[in-house]
C-alpha cells in the first residue's frame, strides 16, 4: 500500500452500530484517511432495525422500535445525516429528521385491575426543553442536579396523570408552612434516634428524612459503623410505615398505581445510600451482579411495587426475560438503573419518538445514500465464515484474513443497487431484488432467505487478506452470531469465549396488524399510545396508524396495531427449525387476538369475544373480506430466532464480561454492537450507536470520547 | 481517592501492516465525585458543641425533615379521626370523603417523595466530596436486614466500610518508571484515609490464574510524591493485573494498583 494512502476499513455488518462507525470514520473533516467498504449478509441494512416494503408498500418490520427522547448519540447521527443529505422536501415526504422522528408522549402500562379487568395506566410526559441531538460544544456529563430537576417535573405529571383518573384531590392539606427548625442534636445522635422511634408508623417518610438528617450529621461528626445503625433503623421504619400505608391504598387502583412509584423511589434512594453509588468508581456497574427487581427487593421496595405494571413493563421494553421465560425475568440492576434514570430524567423533547415510516427507510436508507456519497463501497451478499487471526506474540496480534461466502451475484458486477422508490421514499424491499441478480428468477421461485442464519448457498467463497486487501476490521455482527462467522477467533480467545457465554441473547416474536375500522370505533378513545405489560404471549402493542399515509394502499388503514414480545428460547441454532418458530409465532397471534384483544380494543370482538377478522385488511386484496381465522395469513408476523436477529440481554453478572470496542487485544480490530461494553450496556439503539462512535473512535481517535454522550456517566 | 492514568506506547507500528493507534482510556469515568464534584477536600467546618455545623443543604434537609413529621403527625391524627368517625369505605362511612382522604395521603406522600429527592440530591453532593472525618457508610453485608421477605443470596457487594482516618490533606503526585515494549494503562487508587507508611505492591494477577502474574512491582511514597516501578515483558498476555497496595508495616491496604496490557 502506497505511504499516505488511506487505512482500508472492513466494516462487517449493517446495523446501527456499523453504521455509525462508517458514518463517523468517513465525516467529510476527516479528508478521507478512510476508505470503508460494508460487508453485509443478504440485502439489505438494518440489522435488528431492518424493515422492508411490501404489497400495497407495507412496512414490514423487524419489530416494534421506538426511539427514547435521552438517545442523544443516535439523534445526532441521525440529524447529522439528514442535514449532509439535504433531500427536497418538495420531492420527498421525509426530507428531514423531524419529518423522520414524531414525539409521542402517550405512553401506558397494562394494569389489572381489582375487579379482573385490564385497563391501561396512561402517563402523559411533559414536553422537556431542546430536542434530541441538540448540537453541544462542550458537553457537561449528566449531575445529579439535572436529576433532581427532571425528577420533579416527572412527579408533577404522575400527580396530573391522578387528577385524569378522577380523583379528588381538594383536601390538600393548604397549610405548608415549615416548623421551625430544631436545633441540629448531632451530639447526641442516640437521643434524636430515640426521638426518631417515637413517632412510630405514621412518621414514614418523615423517619425518612431524618434518619437521612441523623446520617449526614454523622458523617460529619461520627465513627463510621454508627450510620449503619441508623440505616437500620430507617429500613425497619420505613417497612413498617410501607405496611401500614399499603392497607390504606390497597382495593384503590389509582392510588396503588401511585404509591407503587413512591415505593420505588424510595427503595432507589435507599439502595443509593447503602450501595455507596454516590462516591463508588464503578458508578451503577457496582450493582450490575444483581437483578434489578432483587435490588430493589433488598431496598425494602414492596412486593407490590416491584410487581406492579410499571416495573413490568420496563421489563417487557427491555425483552428482559432470560430463555425467552416469562417466569425468569431477569436484567442487571446498574444498567436498569442508568437506563432508568437517563429515560426519565434527561429526555429532551418528548420521552419517545416514533418513527413516520420503517426504520429501514427512516434511518438506514439515509444512511446508505450518504456514506455512498462518501465513497464507502457496499458489498451486499456477503455472508462472513470466519475471521483468521494471527501473530507470534500477544503484542502482535491481529486479523489476517476474513472468509466470506458470496451468497449472489450482481448483473453486470457492479455494485448492488438495495433500494426501491415508495411515494417518493427511497425504502429497502422486504425482499432482494431478484432483477439485479444473476439467477434471479431461480432464487425467487426457490424462496432464498438470504439472511437467515440457515441459508448457506453460496456462489462462490471470498478470502480478503491484511495489508493486501484491508487494513483494519470493524466487527459489527450480532453477539449470537459470533460463534458462527468468528469460530477461530472465539476457540483462540478465552475472553470472546467468556463474552459470548455470558452476554446472552433472546428471541423475540412480532405482529403488524392492519386494520378496517380506526381505533375509537375500536374502543380505545384516547391518543395513540405505546403499551406494555400485557398479556403473553404479546405484551406490548403500539398504535401504529400514522405510518399508514406512507404505504401504497389504495386508502391509507384506519388502524395500523404493531405487537411484540419475547418469545420461548428454541436453543441453540442446530436444533431450531425457523419455520416452525415462525408457524409458533401465527398460532399465537390467533389464539391472542381471539382470548385477549377484547381487553384492549373492545370493538374489535364479537358478542361472544372472538375476534372480528373481517376487520383485517389483506396487503394483495384490499377490497376482500375473510371472515374467519385464516385472513390472519395476509398479515405479517416474524420469529427473530436468527442468531443475528436475537436481542441483546444484559442479564445480571454479564456486563462485566463485555468488551470494549477500544480493546485492543488485536491491533486491528474493533468491535461494534449494543453488546460490547459501550457505556449504557442496554440492548438498544442509543447503545449500538455509541458503540460505533467507540469503535470509530479506536480506529481514528475520533470522536472524542467526550463528545459520547453518557460515556462517562455513573 | 487519587487515580493516575498514564498509556505507554513502546511498540512503534510496523510500515508493512498498520495498527490502531492508542486510545487515550478503554473505560468510562464513572465516578460521580471526579465528575460532578470538587475533588479538594471542603474546608474544616466550624464545630458547634463538638459537631460540624452543617451546611445550607442539610440545613435545608432538617427543616424538611421535621415539616415532614410534623406534617405526617397530623394527617395521621386527621385520618385517625376520620376512620374513628366512620368516614372510610368498608367502615360504614361515607365514600367520597374516605377517597378524598386517600387521594390527600397519596399527594403528600408523592410531595415528601419529591422532598426526599431532592435531599438525597443535596446529601450526594454533599457527600461525593470528601468527609473531613469519616467515610460514608458503605452498605450492609447482604442478609444483614429482615425487610420481612426473602434475603436474595450474598453477591459480591462493595468493600465493607474503611477504617475511620483523617483523610489526605492532598493526594500525592504519581510517578510511573515503566519497563515494557508493550502499551500499558495504568490505573492508581488509594483509599484517602488509608495508611501511607512504607509501601508494598502484590503481584498482580489477571482474572484467569492460566496467565501469569506481575511481580516485581514497586510502589514507594516519598515528599508527598508516589513512585511505581514496574517490568513487563514483550510476551506478557493483554488483559487487566490488578494487585492491593499495602502498608508494608502492618498489612493494611492502602490501595489498589491495576495495568490493563494491550
Amino acid at each position: 500500500m502506497a505511504e499516505g494512502a488511506p487505512a482500508r476499513v472492513a466494516i462487517i455488518g449493517g446495523g446501527c452500530a456499523a453504521m455509525a462507525a462508517a458514518f463517523e470514520l468517513t465525516r467529510p473533516e476527516l479528508d478521507q484517511r478512510f476508505a470503508v467498504t460494508v460487508y453485509q449478509q443478504g440485502f439489505r441494512l438494518g440489522g435488528k432495525g431492518a424493515s422492508g416494503r411490501g404489497a400495497s408498500g407495507r412496512i414490514e418490520e423487524h419489530g416494534l422500535h421506538v426511539w427514547l427522547g435521552y438517545y442523544e448519540n443516535a439523534f445526532r447521527l441521525m440529524r447529522d445525516c439528514y442535514a449532509e443529505l439535504a433531500r427536497d422536501p418538495a420531492r420527498c415526504p421525509i426530507a428531514t429528521w423531524r419529518d423522520a422522528f414524531t414525539p409521542a408522549n402517550h405512553v401506558a402500562a397494562a394494569d389489572r385491575m381489582s375487579d379482573g379487568r385490564w385497563d391501561a395506566w396512561r402517563a402523559s410526559f411533559p414536553a422537556h426543553d431542546g430536542l434530541p441531538g441538540d448540537p453541544t460544544d462542550h458537553y457537561q456529563p449528566l449531575s445529579v442536579p439535572d436529576y433532581l430537576a427532571r425528577a420533579l417535573s416527572l412527579v408533577a405529571e404522575l400527580l396530573r396523570t391522578l387528577e385524569r383518573e378522577g380523583t379528588d384531590r381538594k383536601t390538600e392539606v393548604t397549610d405548608r408552612r415549615p416548623a421551625p427548625p430544631r436545633a441540629p442534636d448531632a451530639g447526641a445522635p442516640y437521643n434524636a434516634l430515640d426521638t426518631l422511634l417515637r413517632y412510630g408508623t405514621l412518621a414514614g417518610l418523615g423517619a425518612v428524612l431524618e434518619a437521612l438528617r441523623l446520617l449526614e450529621l454523622v458523617l460529619a461528626s461520627m465513627p463510621v459503623y454508627r450510620p449503619n445503625v441508623l440505616l437500620r433503623a430507617l429500613d425497619v421504619i420505613t417497612r413498617a410505615v410501607q405496611r401500614e400505608l399499603q392497607q390504606y391504598v390497597r382495593d384503590r387502583d389509582a392510588l396503588r398505581r401511585v404509591w407503587s412509584i413512591a415505593d420505588l423511589v424510595l427503595a432507589t434512594v435507599r439502595g443509593s445510600i447503602r450501595f455507596h453509588l454516590a462516591t463508588d468508581p464503578r458508578g451503577f456497574d457496582a450493582i450490575d451482579e444483581y437483578d434489578c427487581r432483587e435490588w430493589l427487593r433488598l431496598n425494602g421496595a414492596s412486593e407490590e411495587s416491584i410487581n406492579s405494571p410499571f416495573v413490568r413493563a420496563l421489563y417487557d421494553l427491555a425483552f428482559a426475560y432470560e430463555g425467552g421465560d416469562m417466569t425468569r425475568p431477569r436484567i442487571a440492576a446498574g444498567a436498569a438503573i442508568r437506563g432508568s434514570l437517563r429515560a426519565f430524567f434527561t429526555y429532551k423533547g418528548a420521552f419517545f419518538w416514533k418513527m413516520e415510516a420503517g426504520m429501514g427507510d427512516v434511518v438506514f436508507a439515509p444512511l446508505y445514500e450518504v456514506l455512498k456519497k462518501r465513497g464507502v463501497r457496499f458489498e451486499f451478499f456477503h455472508r462472513l465464515r470466519d475471521v483468521e487471526v494471527g501473530g507470534e506474540h500477544a503484542s502482535d496480534k491481529h486479523v489476517r484474513a476474513l472468509s466470506f461466502d458470496v451468497q449472489a451475484e450482481v448483473r453486470g458486477g457492479g455494485e448492488y443497487p438495495p433500494l426501491i422508490d415508495v411515494r417518493g421514499l427511497p425504502c429497502w424491499p422486504a425482499e432482494p431484488r431478484y432483477d439485479q441478480l444473476v439467477s434471479g428468477e431461480r432464487y425467487r421461485a426457490e424462496g432464498r432467505h438470504f439472511e437467515s442464519h440457515w441459508e448457506t448457498g453460496r456462489v462462490r467463497e471470498r478470502r480478503l487478506e491484511v495489508a493486501r486487501d484491508f487494513d483494519f476490521v470493524v466487527l459489527g455482527v450480532g453477539v449470537a452470531a459470533l460463534p458462527h462467522v468468528a469460530p477461530e477467533l472465539i476457540a483462540r480467545d478465552a475472553r470472546f469465549k467468556a463474552m459470548v457465554e455470558h452476554v446472552t441473547t433472546v428471541p423475540t416474536r412480532a405482529v403488524q396488524l392492519w386494520l378496517r375500522q380506526d381505533m375509537r370505533s375500536l374502543g380505545r378513545e384516547h391518543a395513540p399510545l405505546s403499551l406494555s405489560g400485557f398479556v403473553e404471549p404479546f405484551d406490548t402493542w403500539a398504535d401504529m396508524t400514522h405510518v399508514g399515509r406512507l404505504e401504497s394502499w389504495p386508502e391509507a388503514p384506519p388502524a395500523i396495531a404493531y405487537l411484540c414480545s419475547v418469545m420461548p428460547d428454541p436453543g441453540a441454532p442446530a436444533s431450531t427449525d425457523p419455520a416452525a418458530c415462525k408457524e409458533s409465532v401465527r398460532a399465537a397471534a390467533i389464539e391472542f387476538l381471539e382470548q385477549h384483544i377484547g381487553h384492549l380494543w373492545p370493538g374489535a370482538v364479537t358478542a361472544d369475544g372472538g375476534f372480528r377478522w373481517e376487520l383485517l385488511l389483506d396487503a394483495h386484496r384490499p377490497a376482500f373480506v375473510a371472515r374467519d381465522a385464516r385472513a390472519f395469513d395476509s398479515q405479517f408476523w416474524t420469529a427473530n430466532v436468527s442468531p443475528s436477529d436475537r436481542y441483546t440481554l444484559a442479564l445480571p453478572g454479564s456486563t462485566a464480561f463485555r468488551i470494549s470496542p477500544l480493546d485492543r487485544s488485536y491491533d486491528n480490530l474493533t468491535l461494534a454492537g449494543d453488546w460490547t461494553a459501550c457505556g449504557l450496556n442496554l440492548g438498544c439503539v442509543e447503545s449500538a450507536v455509541m458503540s460505533g462512535m467507540l469503535a470509530a473512535h479506536a480506529l481514528a481517535g475520533v470522536p472524542k470520547l467526550s463528545a459520547i454522550i453518557g460515556w462517562d456517566h455513573p | 481517592m487519587t487515580r493516575r492514568k498514564s498509556a505507554v506506547q513502546a511498540n512503534p507500528p510496523k510500515p508493512d501492516r498498520k495498527k490502531r493507534p492508542t486510545a487515550e482510556r478503554t473505560e468510562p469515568r464513572r465516578d460521580m465525585a471526579s465528575m460532578f464534584g470538587d475533588t479538594k477536600p471542603p474546608p474544616q467546618a466550624a464545630a458547634t458543641n463538638g459537631a460540624a455545623e452543617p451546611d445550607p443543604h442539610v440545613a435545608s434537609g432538617v427543616g424538611a425533615g421535621y415539616r415532614v413529621i410534623d406534617e405526617y403527625l397530623r394527617q395521621g391524627q386527621e385520618a385517625a379521626r376520620a376512620a374513628w368517625l366512620g368516614g372510610f369505605p368498608g367502615l360504614g362511612g361515607e365514600r367520597g370523603r374516605g377517597e378524598a382522604e386517600l387521594a390527600a395521603m397519596a399527594g403528600q406522600m408523592l410531595r415528601y417523595s419529591t422532598e426526599l429527592a431532592s435531599f438525597w440530591t443535596a446529601m450526594l453532593n454533599n457527600v461525593s466530596r470528601p468527609s473531613p472525618a469519616g467515610d460514608i457508610p458503605r452498605p450492609p453485608a447482604p442478609g444483614g436486614f429482615d425487610f420481612g421477605g426473602p434475603v436474595p443470596s450474598p453477591k459480591p457487594a462493595p468493600e465493607s466500610p474503611a477504617a475511620a482516618a483523617p483523610a489526605h490533606e492532598a493526594a500525592p503526585a504519581v510517578t510511573l518508571a515503566l519497563d515494557s515494549k508493550r502499551p500499558l494503562e495504568v490505573t492508581v487508587r488509594l483509599d484517602p484515609h488509608g495508611p501511607l507508611g512504607k509501601l508494598r505492591v502484590h503481584d498482580l494477577r489477571a482474572a484467569s490464574e492460566e496467565l501469569p502474574r506481575l511481580r516485581g512491582v514497586r510502589a514507594e511514597l516519598r515528599s508527598g510524591s508516589l513512585s511505581i516501578a514496574l517490568k513487563v515483558g514483550k510476551d506478557q498476555p493483554a488483559g487487566v493485573y490488578s494487585g492491593m497496595i499495602v502498608d508494608d508495616a502492618t498489612n493494611l491496604p492502602a490501595g489498589t494498583l491495576s495495568v490493563r496490557v494491550r
